[in-house]
């Protein structure tokens, strides 16, 4: 399957899952495109995507974590693209009980074929890469949608004990004020999506 | 001495196939572009996920537009041709939706057919909001199929249908004044009864079946003797499959009278030669449909120069202006009713339009290969959000 339909296939299956899950009361967080940032937004997730591999700014590897992966739309788009494995970790267990049953239908469905692992947990803590089969150190790119304190900790944990080269996506809305607090993480690459809406800073070790 | 490689041929367009629709720098001309290029060039071009995310969002907001322009549009220019500019009375609009019925294993069991609905003489009221559907447009043509589906269960099921699979549809306008006086409006204990299913063959290719009955097609003189004027309007649904074969033609995009010009469209079906002649002259130049300013970009004048089959027909590309709508491009096509007959329904005639859709050439058809290897056709799909309407036939309980 070619990878962008592949990528509208999981458009489609997040779209049909959203309304059943939610209907069911289940949440996936806030979706609102009326000019406010989130995390999930497809339109500002895989600009990014295509802009970062065809510029050698990531190469599909592993292993990837979302830190806070919410309902792991980002995991997705990292199998599609052949990264492997992905974990998700996440606090709330509504928003994994909505990730594991939309990556299950995927999965399913023949969408995603790769590696998606998917736990509950504290991302700044061991146990959550335990729980998931993956080393704190093992770990090639760590994706995230902003929250600044787990951020810095979790920032912190990749200058301290990450082997060079390791990598940390940040997604938010960022300027010259407001930009992640990375603990001295260095900057390499900024995108900003076409809508200029969302920002993706990308730090090496 | 070298042999120089094979260079394919890659037709060098001076206009892009949307471009009446999108300019040049937007997405959907972008792709499209792409698209052609690497079929011709026979080499899969990889096409960027970001930019069908962008030309999704505007070719829904172009369907809106044109969603938005059809029902008034078509109102003003039913009361301009059939009312003689004024409002008509009993205006009946029907509509006609083009289906296959599909049976246990999904197999044909009756394809292309015409499933009429008569919706009145004030179906106006109908056209507000898309209610989750792409287009005004698709939601009439949901809504009026489940009822159909609803309405005739038992006797498809007794035919083995389990499916209904809708495939186009389209809008009739006609005088009620005719219809009586054509014999399609009956007076039965005095109430007026409407024999739909007749009509029907006189407005458009019924295939031989409509809705649950086999149905004769009128010969040219009975045709002749009861077919009445009429318009017609409506929004493409299969746009992307008629962008499908364009990208794919071998001739390149020179003007506005060879890319796509009918994604909106109205038709005007006069009794006469000369009432065609009249009504494609009158649209020739640029004109007003009461609040609506003409303004024409293409016209291809069948009538003086019949296309060499003998087809004469009136295909004119307007830009429509209003101060209560954003413009758009709609196209007006104007036929006399022989010319209709001829065209859409008689199967014997050299323009019949079933006959056109077999013929394609070999490298035409390694061309349509190369779109689905390439997977351009699912994109394209993508793009345009082409979802299938499909009805499930309900078990008799």
């Amino acid at each position: 399957m070619d990878k962008l339909i592949r990528l509208f296939g999981i458009i489609e299956t997040y779209g049909i899952s959203r309304a059943k899950l939610e209907s069911r009361g289940i949440g996936f967080g806030p979706t609102e495109e009326n000019g406010f940032w989130t995390t999930s937004q497809w339109k500002h997730i895989i600009p990014f995507f295509e802009w970062a591999v065809k510029n050698d700014v990531i190469y599909p590897s592993g292993p990837v974590v979302d830190a806070g992966s919410g309902t792991g739309e980002p995991s997705t788009v990292f199998d599609a693209y052949g990264f492997s494995p992905v974990v998700n970790i996440e606090l709330s267990g509504e928003l994994i009980e909505a990730a594991n049953e939309t990556i299950g239908t995927l999965v399913s469905g023949g969408i995603v074929d790769g590696d998606i692992r998917t736990v509950q947990g504290d991302f700044t803590q061991d146990a959550a890469y335990e729980a998931a089969g993956v080393a704190f150190t093992d770990v090639m790119y760590f994706y995230h949608g902003i929250n600044q304190e787990p951020l810095k900790t979790l920032a912190e944990r990749i200058k301290e004990e990450s082997p060079e080269g390791t990598k940390l996506i940040v997604h938010g809305m960022f300027d010259d004020i407001f930009s992640p607090d990375v603990g001295g993480l260095t900057l390499e690459h900024k995108f900003r999506t076409p809508d200029l809406m969302a920002d993706f800073y990308v730090y090496g070790k | 001495m070298h042999k120089m490689p094979d260079m394919p041929y890659v037709p060098n367009d001076s206009m892009n196939i949307m471009g009446l629709y999108f300019p040049q720098s937007s997405a959907t001309p972008r792709i499209l572009s792409q698209m052609r290029k690497a079929i011709f060039a026979g080499q899969k071009a990889d096409i960027s996920a970001s930019e069908v995310l962008e030309s999704q969002k505007e070719i829904a907001e172009m369907r809106k537009t044109i969603d938005g322009v059809t029902p008034e549009f078509s109102q003003h220019l039913n009361n301009t041709v059939l009312g003689d500019g004024n409002k008509v009375d009993s205006l009946r609009t029907i509509f006609l939706t083009y289906a296959d019925y599909l049976g246990p294993d999904r197999e044909v069991i009756r394809g292309d057919v015409v499933i009429p609905r008569d919706l009145g003489t004030h179906p106006w009221s109908m056209y507000r909001g898309e209610q989750g559907y792409d287009s005004v447009d698709t939601k009439i043509t949901a809504e009026e199929s489940q009822q159909y589906v609803r309405e005739n269960g038992g006797a498809l099921r007794d035919m083995g249908i389990e499916n209904v699979f809708i495939k186009t549809s389209s809008f009739f306008y006609v005088r009620d004044e005719d219809l009586r006086k054509q014999g399609f409006i009956n007076s039965v204990n005095s109430e007026d009864v409407l024999d739909l299913d007749t009509l029907v063959t006189y407005l458009a290719d019924s295939h031989g079946f409509v809705g649950l009955q086999e149905m004769q097609k009128p010969t040219e003189e009975e045709y002749m003797r009861r077919a009445m004027p009429f318009n017609a309007s409506r929004q493409k649904q299969t746009v992307e499959q008629k962008v499908g074969r364009k990208i794919r033609q071998y001739r390149s995009f020179r003007n506005d009278g060879d890319v796509i010009s009918d994604w909106g469209a109205n038709r005007i079906v006069p009794l006469t030669e000369d009432n065609a002649i009249y009504w494609g002259t009158q649209f020739r130049g640029n004109t007003t449909v009461c609040k609506f300013a003409t303004e024409v970009l293409h016209v291809d004048d069948y009538y003086t120069n019949p296309k060499p089959n003998g087809f004469k027909n009136y295909n004119t590309t307007m830009l429509i202006t209003s101060p209560r709508h954003k413009s758009t491009i709609r196209e007006l096509q104007v036929r006399d009713l022989l010319q209709h007959f001829n065209s859409e329904i008689n199967e014997k005639s050299p323009y019949y339009h079933g006959k056109f859709r077999e013929r394609q050439g070999e490298s035409s058809k390694k061309r349509q290969r190369l779109m689905e290897e390439f997977e351009y056709d699912d994109i394209l799909k993508l793009m345009f959000d082409a979802r299938e309407l499909e009805f499930p036939v309900t078990p008799k309980k």
